[in-house]
Parts: C-alpha cells; sequence; structure tokens
C-alpha cells in the first residue's frame, strides 16, 4: 500500500487491535471495506493511566523540595510523605498546592506501575 | 547485618561518645553532627544515642542482609536503594540483599546511617564510639573497609509504609550550611587578652576550612593573628569546639577526636547548639564568626532541646499517616 495515509492507518490498526478489537468494518454508501486486525507488536494492551490521589491534606512538591529528586511528596507538619509517582509523570497539582484527601496530584506515565494513591 | 560494599572517603561507627573521662585522657569522640545522629535514630525507632554509621563525603554503598528500618540524615549525598532515590532526612525499609548507594555529597560533609536496633559493635566505657586516634571501640576500633559486616541490635523495627517518609528539612533549619556558614562562640579565656586588633579581625573575617581538617580539628585560613609577644600557657583541658590561636596565627578548632588537652591560647569556644552546623562546613568553604553571650548559648540549647524533646510523638503520628497511605498502594 502507498497511499500517503497508510502509516496513519497502520497506528490506528495497532491501537485497536492492542485494545482487543479484531475486526474493522467501513461502510460508504454501497461500498465496504472489512479488515481484520492484527496488531504489529505482540506488546499486550497498556492498561488506562492513572491518576494518583491525595490520601490527607498538605502542601504538594512534585519533586522532593530539598533534593529536587523524586519522589514527589505532601508536606504535612514537619514531614514529607512520598506520593506515588517517578520521572515522566505529569503533575495535576501545582507545586506548593494546599491539597485535601483525594486531590488528584499525578497522572502516572508508566501506567503499568499504576494505581498507587499518595 | 549490613555489610559495607563501600565505606567512601572516610567512615566510622559512632554514638554520642564518651563524655565525662577526659580526666583519663580519654577523648569525646561520638558523631561529629550529634543532631544528626539522634534524629536518625528517633525516625529509626532508636533510643537517641544508639550507635549508627557517619560517613563522610557520600560515596558509600552497603548491603542490608536482614530486612530492616534504616534513616539517613545529614549531608544529602543522592542515596538511592536499588536504585530508588532516599533523600537525607528520610526513613524506610529496606529488605534483605538491597543496596543502598550514595555519591559525593552535594551539600553538607557528614551522613548518618541508622538502622533499627542500632549497630551492635562492643560497648566500651560506655560507648560504642570509634576512638580512631585510640584505636578502640566501634569497630575494630578503626575506621571501616570494604567487607566490613555489622551486626545490629535486636529489634522490633517501627512500622511504616515500605516507602517511608522524610523531615521536611529545608523548613526546619536543618540542612546543612550552603556557603559562608555563621558560627556562634562564646569569647572565653585568653580572649581578652589577645588585644583589640586580633580580635575585631577575628570576627570581621571570613574563614576558610583548610583540606587537612578532619575528626580532630578544624584548621582555618585567613588574615594572620599573630601576636607581637608570644603568649606561653601550661597545658590545661579542652573540649570539641575549643577555637584556639597558634603562634602561626591561624586559628583552630578542636573537634571530636581531639586531644583531651592542649597549651595553644584560646580565642573562645563555639557553642553546642551550633557544632552541628560546623560539623557539615565544607571543606574549602567559609565560616565566619559570631560572639555571643552565655545566656544566648543556653537559650539555643534550649531551643535544639525543645524541638528534639517533640519529636518522638511527632514521628509516631507520622509513622501512623504513613501506614495509612502506604494501604492504598
Amino acid at each position: 500500500m502507498t497511499d500517503p495515509h497508510a502509516a496513519e492507518l497502520r497506528d490506528l490498526i495497532d491501537h485497536l487491535a492492542r485494545r482487543g478489537v479484531v475486526w474493522l468494518s467501513v461502510h460508504a454508501g454501497e461500498e465496504a471495506l472489512e479488515i481484520g486486525l492484527r496488531p504489529a507488536t505482540a506488546a499486550p494492551p497498556p492498561p488506562p493511566a492513572k491518576i494518583v490521589t491525595a490520601q490527607g491534606p498538605g502542601l504538594f512538591h512534585p519533586r522532593h523540595p530539598d533534593s529536587g529528586t523524586v519522589p514527589p511528596c505532601i508536606e504535612a507538619g514537619d514531614f514529607l510523605f512520598p506520593v506515588a509517582g517517578g520521572e515522566g509523570d505529569e503533575p495535576l497539582a501545582a507545586a506548593g498546592a494546599v491539597v485535601g484527601y483525594g486531590t488528584p496530584l499525578m497522572r502516572r506515565a508508566g501506567a503499568s506501575e499504576g494505581g498507587k494513591n499518595g | 547485618m549490613i555489610e559495607i560494599l563501600s565505606p567512601g572517603v572516610m567512615a566510622s561507627v559512632q554514638d554520642m561518645g564518651r563524655p565525662g573521662l577526659r580526666n583519663l585522657g580519654v577523648g569525646s569522640t561520638g558523631a561529629m553532627d550529634a543532631r544528626a545522629l539522634h534524629i536518625a535514630n528517633l525516625l529509626a525507632g532508636n533510643e537517641p544515642g544508639t550507635a549508627g554509621v557517619e560517613f563522610t563525603l557520600g560515596g558509600f554503598s552497603l548491603r542490608f542482609h536482614a530486612d530492616t528500618v534504616f534513616a539517613l540524615t545529614g549531608a544529602d549525598a543522592g542515596a538511592r536503594l536499588d536504585g530508588e532515590p532516599v533523600p537525607a532526612w528520610w526513613v524506610r525499609r529496606a529488605r534483605a540483599g538491597q543496596t543502598l548507594t550514595a555519591g559525593m555529597a552535594g551539600r553538607g560533609m557528614r551522613s548518618v546511617l541508622a538502622v533499627s536496633g542500632g549497630i551492635a559493635v562492643p560497648d566500651l566505657m560506655g560507648s560504642r564510639s570509634t576512638d580512631l586516634k585510640g584505636g578502640f571501640g566501634g569497630h575494630e576500633g578503626r575506621l571501616l573497609r570494604a567487607g566490613d559486616r555489622l551486626e545490629t541490635g535486636p529489634a522490633e523495627a517501627p512500622a511504616m509504609g515500605e516507602r517511608g517518609f522524610g523531615l521536611a528539612a529545608g523548613r526546619l533549619g536543618l540542612l546543612p550550611p550552603q556557603g559562608e556558614a555563621e558560627i556562634r562562640f562564646v569569647p572565653a579565656a585568653e580572649w581578652q587578652v589577645h588585644g583589640p586588633a586580633i580580635r575585631e579581625r577575628f570576627l570581621a573575617s571570613s574563614w576558610k576550612l583548610l583540606p587537612d581538617s578532619n575528626r580532630m580539628g578544624y584548621r582555618l585560613s585567613g588574615p594572620e593573628l599573630r601576636r607581637e609577644t608570644p603568649l606561653e600557657l601550661l597545658s590545661h583541658g579542652i573540649i570539641p569546639g575549643t577555637i584556639q590561636l597558634p603562634p602561626a596565627g591561624q586559628p583552630v578548632i578542636q573537634l571530636n577526636d581531639a586531644n583531651t588537652c592542649g597549651g595553644y591560647p584560646k580565642l573562645g569556644v563555639v557553642i553546642e547548639a551550633d557544632l552541628a552546623t560546623l560539623a557539615q562546613v565544607r571543606l574549602g568553604d567559609h565560616i565566619r564568626f559570631r560572639a555571643v553571650d552565655r545566656a544566648e548559648a543556653l537559650a539555643a540549647l534550649a531551643e535544639r532541646a525543645a524541638f528534639l524533646d517533640r519529636l518522638p510523638e511527632r514521628i509516631a503520628l507520622a509513622r501512623d499517616y504513613s501506614m495509612r497511605s502506604a494501604g492504598h498502594d
């Protein structure tokens, strides 16, 4: 296939196949295109991105406030409590923001490690 | 048990030292940053004076041979437990077989490791500290080497989340100094004898900590404070923090591993509350002295004591918080 959209179609097929779609039918009037889907790679489907939420009140630090490294922390009283997260995760709360129980803090980049709360 | 894989520049077993034996010629020894050891022990669930390991300038590596809880305080050497960052002033769990490694300290001079149960070297004259000059105490009376295995005492490691928690060290004023450190001292002994010119230059100058400084004493470099007429004294007792002025005119601060007596004239004594800060000044960095009176020295000590007295209760609450958070992992 030499169509300029071939690469995009390949990406779409891979994307759908990783999510378990095995047959794609496209109908346009009398015409129909049916494609059986097999992913280009054997990788398992990635789990959906996980949101890390605060498990208590405090100040949110996307990085450790003194060392500047991971882990992200919630500062409560004299202490820092680690929030699940690492390099590449997307902060959802601003640095220094006051957060409470359940406040979304981070969107995990490595979804396979997801599901942890702070 | 922990196994030293690399001691870094210099590492030794230290607790709060051997006070009260100077009349026998036995020096203080003990952790240079006693506050860091005190807090590390509280975090690890130990009594404040329990023996730990003092590392100098980072660069160390060790392996845990049993599940335990450990705390790391003092200088931030970018430590990692099996690759996962462990910030300074942090306590967390370690599993048997895990390795703690540290790079060179980016800020501060000495890191302190406390392990639940403490380092179980023999108690000698009321202390487990290493007396490096005398060659006794600690682990075989010497600096730690690669391959040394240190037993830990019996203890029930405190409950906490796997990744533990830390102190907000920056906000609490626990971080080692950066740039010029202000060190408070009480002018004493021969202070008045030295005359106004020497006294004023001492106070007005920024003193560089020379590379040949160590646990015995800090050598300082700055303007020469030479006396026109030498002042000779009989040897007399000195304590950690004593600031001497040798004939060459460059001050020396005697520290934990110093001799119990000396004969140089003195300018004063660093207040006890600032010895922890002094211990973390890096070689090549600068010190400026500020004279205070005895009342201010005691007030600073009382303020530090009050902070340390409050910590155990707060740490207990932090462990609870840590456990609850970990329940959501």
